[in-house]
């Protein structure tokens, strides 16, 4: 492992332990609160995970891993994301007819990329359905609390469909065109993750609702997972280390929920 | 090769004898003990299957493989308890000690039958690591459980999240003891330390309420 993504999961790893122990006092705090135990859940799961992976990476490094309990509780804890936003903002579906209908194209054609990347079928549907969950509870929950504009659901539907294109255009093309179309698809990932950073720093900024930022911080977080999903080496790393920024900016936002409520 | 069929036979025979004369909540965790056993061994054959079709090899289904085939025969009894009979939150938690601790044990006796019993140092430390972590492990899912039934709200998500992390758990202390050295000694420490941080939680969740 190169010492850069190996300084990034132990930083990742102790943001996790440390919010892993705030969210369980939080949750001893207020008993009752579903959103205190979708958090503990989401980070026991998350800190889990990492500890798998980095054991798996140190006995066996250079060894792909096979289908394991990781990637289980990987997909257990964005169940628990999409049960944490479906909570703190209920009653979203109605709501998002058309966007829900856009997220699940969105997706699938995902699943079907990583399958293309990676062949491994059973672990990319799985955790495509998951995603979808996730994805759509986040979309239902933007547009519950209004936190985007009309020209900004248009405007970040194409940004989405030029994103996928890209990213198949790159099954077509041999090099040097397809470096250039990955550097194009990487321009354009980083694009999305500065504009739903920026925009929740914007609701903070501005002191809005804790619903609300509770759903821009879960679709900042979702969109930096699907960003992952879609990235490798050094990018991979670096997209890692917003999405460690992104668990603190949601227990944050997770935080005023439960005291609100 | 071990006959797992017959020590399983062995040991439960006698259990089933003082079936008839316990009664009350002795009896459901005898009962529960014998069922926990009987996800073991079941277990052991899916695992066995797995490792079959698969062709993982023996070292790595048991790392990978049995931990998801281990957690889901344990949760399956007790998911088919909690909806069919309703029971209140002690009786459900009981079943999973139960269950836990039948699992634990057959596994131990399959695993000192097979490798041997000279080392009782070793042994005890296993034997407390894994006793303790099946049992820790289903009353993380059986706590899913509980949580989905007094929040009324989200059932599904609660159960699958629980189960997953009893799942990752179990998972990631099999591949810590998997490999001898600094390892594994932190593999059998964790499923103590986390039963002791969980006794900490559950009663200042108790004194919450």
């Amino acid at each position: 492992m190169e010492l850069f993504s190996f300084i990034s999961y132990i930083v990742q790893m102790a943001v996790l332990a440390v919010f892993m122990f705030l969210s369980i006092r939080l949750l001893l705090k207020h008993t009752g609160s579903l959103t205190a135990v979708f958090l503990s859940f989401i980070f026991s799961l998350w800190f889990l995970a990492d500890i798998y992976w980095l054991v798996y990476d140190i006995l066996r490094p250079d060894v792909r891993m096979p289908f394991a309990a990781n990637e289980i509780g990987e997909a257990g804890m964005l169940l628990m994301i999409a049960a944490l936003i479906n909570s703190a903002v209920p009653n979203g579906s109605r709501a998002a007819i058309k966007e829900l209908v856009c997220t699940v194209i969105f997706a699938v054609f995902n699943v079907v990329l990583w399958i293309a990347w990676s062949g491994e079928w059973i672990q990319d549907i799985i955790t495509g359905l998951v995603l979808l969950w996730l994805l759509s509870s986040a979309v239902c929950s933007l547009k519950v609390v209004h936190a985007l504009t009309k020209a900004e659901w248009i405007s970040f539907g194409i940004y989405c469909a030029v994103l996928l294109a890209g990213q198949g255009l790159t099954f077509l093309f041999e090099d040097p065109v397809k470096t250039r179309i990955d550097i194009g698809c990487y321009v354009l990932i980083s694009l999305g993750i500065l504009y739903w950073l920026v925009k929740l720093f914007m609701s903070y900024k501005r002191d809005h609702s804790a619903k609300k930022l509770m759903a821009l911080a879960v679709t900042n977080l979702a969109w930096i997972i699907v960003s992952l999903f879609m990235s490798s080496g050094v990018i991979y790393t670096v997209y890692y280390n917003i999405e460690t920024l992104s668990v603190a900016l949601m227990y944050i936002a997770a935080e005023k929920v439960v005291k609100e409520s | 090769m071990i006959y797992s069929e017959n020590i399983f036979v062995c040991m439960i025979v006698p259990i089933v004898v003082t079936l008839v004369f316990a009664k009350g909540s002795a009896r459901r965790l005898e009962l529960n003990f014998i069922i926990g056993m009987t996800a073991c061994l079941l277990g052991a054959y899916i695992s066995g299957f797995f490792n079959a079709v698969s062709g993982l090899g023996v070292e790595d289904t048991a790392i990978f493989v049995s931990p998801v085939v281990e957690e889901a025969m344990k949760f399956l009894p007790l998911f088919f308890y909690f909806y069919m009979f309703e029971p209140d939150d002690d009786s459900i938690f009981l079943a999973a000690v139960g269950i836990g601790a039948g699992f634990a044990s057959f596994e131990n006796v399959c695993y000192m039958v097979s490798s041997g019993a000279e080392s009782l140092s070793f042994l005890l430390i296993r034997a407390l690591a894994v006793g303790v972590m099946h049992i820790v492990s289903v009353y993380a899912s059986v706590f899913g459980l509980v949580i989905a039934r007094r929040l009324k709200a989200m059932r599904i998500s609660s159960t699958v999240g629980a189960l997953a992390l009893s799942m990752l758990f179990h998972g990631t202390y099999n591949l810590l003891v998997s490999s001898p050295g600094i390892t594994s000694y932190i593999g059998f420490a964790v499923p103590l330390l986390t039963a002791v941080a969980m006794l900490f939680a559950l009663r200042r969740l108790k004194q919450g309420n």
